[in-house]
C-alpha cells in the first residue's frame, strides 16, 4: 500500500516536472491564481462548502451524515478549477527573456513548480485531513494514516502561517505578486 | 505570439495532465487503493550514533560559499562529480577496489617481466597469490574510500590542481571568463551546499561510525534549532526565489498587453 505522503510528494514532483516543462515566468503567473485560491479557501471556502450543502439539503439530496463528504467535494472543486484553469487556458506569465543561463533556469523553474504543487497537493491534503478523510466513502483508502504523514499534512501552507496573520499573509502576497505583474 | 501561448499552454496541460497520469499510475501499479498505513511511526526512539549534523552544516556552508564564489557552472559540475564520486566509491566499492588491485597486479607483474627479474609465468603466479593493496571490506577501506573520493572531487569537480596552476593571462587578467551574476552565485550558493551535504554524508559515517546526519530531522540538534523558525526560512527563500527570478527576466515587457 502507498502511505498517502508519498502520493503527495509524487504529485508535487509532477508539478515540479511541469515547472520545468513550462518555465518560470509562466509559473510564477501560475502562482498568482494560487495566492488568490488560497486567500478563497481562507476566507470563504468552508462557508461556500456549507452553502452548497444546504443547498442540495433543501432540494432533499443530501443526508446529515455527509456534510463533509459535501464539504471536501466543494473544496475539491475549487482546487481543481484552479488548476484547470492555471493550466489549460492563456495564464498570467511574466514577460521578459528567460532563462539567463541554463543551469540557472532550470534551478528556477524546477522550484517554482514544486512550489506551485506544494501549494496545490498540500493544501488539498490539508483540507481532506481536517475534514477527517470523508473520500474513504469511496474505497480505494484506509485509515489511520501514518505518524509521518500526521507530521508532513501540518506542512501545509494554511498550517505554517498563523491564523490571525493568514488574511493579511495571503493578500500581501497575492498583491506582491501582481504588483510584480504590472511592474513587469 | 498569442498562438505559440495557446500551444505552450496545450502542451503544459497535455504535460501536467501526462504526470498526475504517470504518478497515479505509479501509485496504483504499487498499490491499487492510496494512502493507508505502511510505515508506522518517525517520531520516537533515536537510533543509536553521534550526531554530526553541526559538522554537516559548516560543511555545507563551506561549499555553499565556494559554489558562490565559482557560480553555477563550476558548482554544477562540483556537484555532478561528487554524486557520481559517492555512487563509485560507495555502493560500487567492492567492484572498484577489484578492478584497482587487478590494473595494480598487472602493472606491477609488466614492469617485473621488462626489468627481467624473473620468468612471466613465475611472475603471474606470484602477483595471483599477492595480498590486495586495496580492502574491498575493513577501517581501512574507508580510508580509501575518503582518499579516492576526496581526489576525484577536488581534482575532477573543482579541478583544484587547474586553479592552482592557472595563470594571469599578459593583460595582468587571470584566465578565467567572466564574473558570475548575483543571480548565478545565489544558484551556485544552492548547489554547493547540495554538493556539501553529499560530501558529509559520505565522508563523516566513514570517520565516525554510525554518525547521523540530516538537517531536516527534528530529533536532530540542527534540525530542532532551526525548527521555530522553519516557516519564516521557507518564506524567506521563496520571497528570493521570486525576487531574482523576476529581477532575472531579461528585456522589458509590452505596456499594453495583460496576457501574452
Amino acid at each position: 500500500m502507498v502511505p498517502i505522503e508519498y502520493v503527495a510528494v509524487l504529485f508535487v514532483g509532477a508539478f515540479g516536472v511541469v515547472g520545468v516543462a513550462r518555465k518560470f515566468p509562466r509559473e510564477l503567473g501560475a502562482t498568482i491564481v494560487y495566492a488568490a485560491m488560497m486567500l478563497m479557501l481562507s476566507l470563504g471556502g468552508d462557508a461556500l462548502g456549507t452553502l452548497v450543502y444546504d443547498g442540495f439539503k433543501g432540494l432533499g439530496l443530501a443526508s446529515q451524515t455527509n456534510v463533509d463528504l459535501f464539504k471536501w467535494f466543494v473544496m475539491m472543486a475549487i482546487i481543481t478549477g484552479f488548476v484547470v484553469i492555471n493550466y489549460a487556458g492563456q495564464t498570467l506569465s511574466f514577460q521578459g527573456k528567460w532563462p539567463p543561463n541554463p543551469a540557472t533556469g532550470l534551478i528556477f523553474d524546477l522550484l517554482i513548480g514544486l512550489f506551485n504543487g506544494w501549494l496545490v497537493i498540500w493544501t488539498a491534503w490539508k483540507v481532506t485531513h481536517d475534514l477527517g478523510y470523508p473520500n474513504t466513502a469511496f474505497g480505494g483508502f484506509q485509515l489511520p494514516i501514518t505518524a509521518r504523514a500526521d507530521h508532513w499534512v501540518q506542512l501545509a501552507p494554511l498550517a505554517l502561517i498563523p491564523d490571525r496573520l493568514e488574511t493579511w499573509v495571503l493578500a500581501g502576497f497575492l498583491i506582491l505578486l501582481i504588483g510584480l505583474r504590472v511592474v513587469r | 505570439m498569442k498562438m505559440l501561448t495557446a500551444r505552450g499552454s496545450r502542451s503544459a496541460a497535455a504535460s501536467l495532465a501526462l504526470c498526475l497520469f504517470l504518478a497515479g499510475a505509479a501509485s496504483a501499479y504499487a498499490h491499487p487503493s492510496f494512502g493507508g498505513p505502511v510505515d508506522p511511526a518517525v517520531p520516537g526512539t533515536l537510533p543509536s550514533g553521534v550526531d554530526l549534523s553541526a559538522y554537516a552544516l559548516v560543511i555545507m556552508a563551506v561549499l555553499a560559499v565556494i559554489g558562490a564564489a565559482r557560480g553555477v557552472k563550476g558548482a554544477t559540475r562540483a556537484l555532478v562529480v561528487t554524486g557520481m564520486a559517492v555512487l563509485l566509491f560507495g555502493p560500487a566499492w567492492a567492484k572498484v577496489a577489484s578492478v584497482i588491485n587487478k590494473q595494480w597486479k598487472l602493472l606491477y607483474a609488466g614492469v617485473q617481466v621488462s626489468a627481467g627479474t624473473g620468468e612471466p609465468a613465475e611472475v603471474f603466479a606470484s602477483m595471483s597469490a599477492m595480498k590486495p593493496i586495496v580492502p574491498a571490506t575493513g577501517t581501512n577501506a574507508a580510508v580509501w574510500q575518503i582518499a579516492l573520493f576526496a581526489l576525484a572531487v577536488l581534482l575532477v569537480g573543482y579541478r583544484v590542481f587547474g586553479s592552482i596552476a592557472a595563470r594571469p593571462a599578459a593583460g595582468g587578467q587571470p584566465g578565467a571568463p567572466r564574473m558570475p551574476r548575483v543571480i548565478d552565485r545565489l544558484v551556485g550558493a544552492l548547489i554547493g551546499g547540495l554538493t556539501g551535504l553529499l560530501v558529509a554524508h559520505f565522508v563523516l559515517p566513514r570517520i565516525v561510525p554510525g554518525a547521523r546526519i540530516s538537517i531536516v530531522d527534528p530529533r536532530l540538534t540542527i534540525a530542532a534549532a532551526a525548527a521555530p523558525y522553519a516557516p519564516m526560512i521557507f518564506f524567506g527563500v521563496v520571497v528570493l526565489l521570486i525576487f531574482f527570478g523576476v529581477k532575472s527576466l531579461g528585456g522589458s515587457a509590452p505596456r499594453f498587453k495583460v496576457y501574452n
